[in-house]
């Protein structure tokens, strides 16, 4: 038993294989047959046939209008082409690009935007990880001063000697050195 | 018309286009330069237009050769994208359609058998032909006149080739619709 065919099948059979019905795939022959019998098969078979008809015609035409018509100037127009016209160059491509078509050469499809948020995500990522190993650092090193070293060498505060010239200028009686000693007095006397 | 004795192939000649071969561009040119002009001229249906347009696509040939990838596509599937492309561009440019050349109203005051006479087969195909959408213009122009296969003009219009298959099933089926409700009208005008 084979199954009917509807206008809309008959439709696409006719137009991927042609009014031949023979031509069709052998399971849909029947049932093309039997559509192409009623009235409205017929008429799109006529309509098939006097469309093949149109484009051969229009095909044969189209040849004969080709090779007319200034056919011999347009070519030598085309010939003389490279004399006025410098070739561009292709620029190398970017780094974007030779990225993209590493991942396509591992037919792997990935975008432009793709790889630029991904890099950037990466970036931040990494740079949130190094800021965090740097933090963690510096608070071991002020927590515990590696030993040894803190012993010998003494401590230097570089403001000393601003808060000693402020005082003498406020109090006019001579700066103090930076190690505490007076040096008013003695350049008084 | 210069003949083309060379044997090489479309791809190694663009190669050498690339690389500043003129002698190889004349090839070329000498071997698809009427067949890209027809190619234009169906679109816009003016041939000085058609040869412009044509020659266009060659200029981009000569000045852009090095962008052609043989791996990637057949020289004439990148050509026919590129001449198509084109045309398209003109045709969206153009905001109003320019009648065919030598295209000939039909005057509706003749009588049936006179109308008859006038609408000859050019202009029922060009009638069929210009219901269709701009796709489907496409698609038609490729398959039947361009003589592509269905996966050459598929790769051209950059549809795979189920979507390219199904609007030429399409195309066709609005065409016949066309042919048939003419033939009606023309029933009915003759009574």
């Amino acid at each position: 038993m084979v199954d009917a065919m509807n206008r809309d099948q008959f439709e696409e059979y006719l137009s991927l294989y042609g009014a031949d019905i023979t031509c069709w795939p052998l399971d849909m022959q029947k049932s093309g047959h039997a559509f192409a019998s009623t009235v409205g098969g017929k008429n799109l078979m006529e309509a098939e046939a006097q469309l093949v008809a149109l484009l051969e015609e229009g095909l044969h035409r189209d040849a004969a209008l080709s090779t007319g018509r200034n056919a011999d100037s347009f070519m030598h127009r085309l010939q003389e082409i490279p004399a006025p016209h410098p070739q561009e160059k292709q620029r190398p491509p970017g780094f974007l690009a030779t990225l993209q078509g590493f991942f396509r050469s591992l037919d792997i499809e990935v975008s432009p935007i793709a790889l630029v948020s991904q890099a950037a995500m990466f970036v931040v990522v990494l740079g949130l990880g190094v800021m965090l190993g740097l933090g963690g650092q510096m608070e071991t090193q002020i927590a515990s001063p590696p030993s040894g070293i803190d012993n010998q060498v003494p401590e230097v505060d570089i403001s000393a000697e601003w808060f000693a010239v402020t005082d003498a200028n406020v109090d006019g009686q001579g700066a103090i050195g930076p190690l505490g000693g007076s040096q008013g007095g003695e350049q008084r006397s | 018309m210069r003949q083309d004795n060379n044997t090489e192939s479309d791809e190694k000649l663009v190669s050498r286009v690339g690389a500043g071969d003129r002698q190889a561009f004349r090839v070329l040119a000498a071997r698809h330069g009427m067949r890209y002009r027809m190619l234009a001229y169906r679109f816009t249906k003016n041939m000085a237009q058609a040869e412009d347009l044509a020659q266009e696509a060659f200029v981009k040939l000569w000045t852009h050769a090095d962008r052609f990838d043989a791996g990637k596509a057949k020289f004439t599937t990148w050509f026919h994208r590129l001449v198509v492309n084109r045309c398209l561009d003109e045709k969206r440019k153009r905001h109003y359609e320019a009648l065919p050349e030598n295209f000939d109203k039909a005057d509706p005051s003749l009588s049936a058998e006179a109308v008859l006479e006038q609408v000859d087969d050019r202009q029922k195909l060009s009638v069929a032909v210009g219901t269709l959408s701009e796709r489907q213009k496409t698609a038609v122009t490729l398959s039947y006149f361009e003589g592509l296969s269905n996966q050459e003009a598929a790769d051209v219009m950059d549809l795979n080739i189920k979507a390219y298959e199904s609007l030429l099933v399409r195309s066709r089926a609005k065409m016949r619709q066309v042919l048939m409700a003419e033939k009606d009208e023309l029933l009915a005008a003759l009574g």
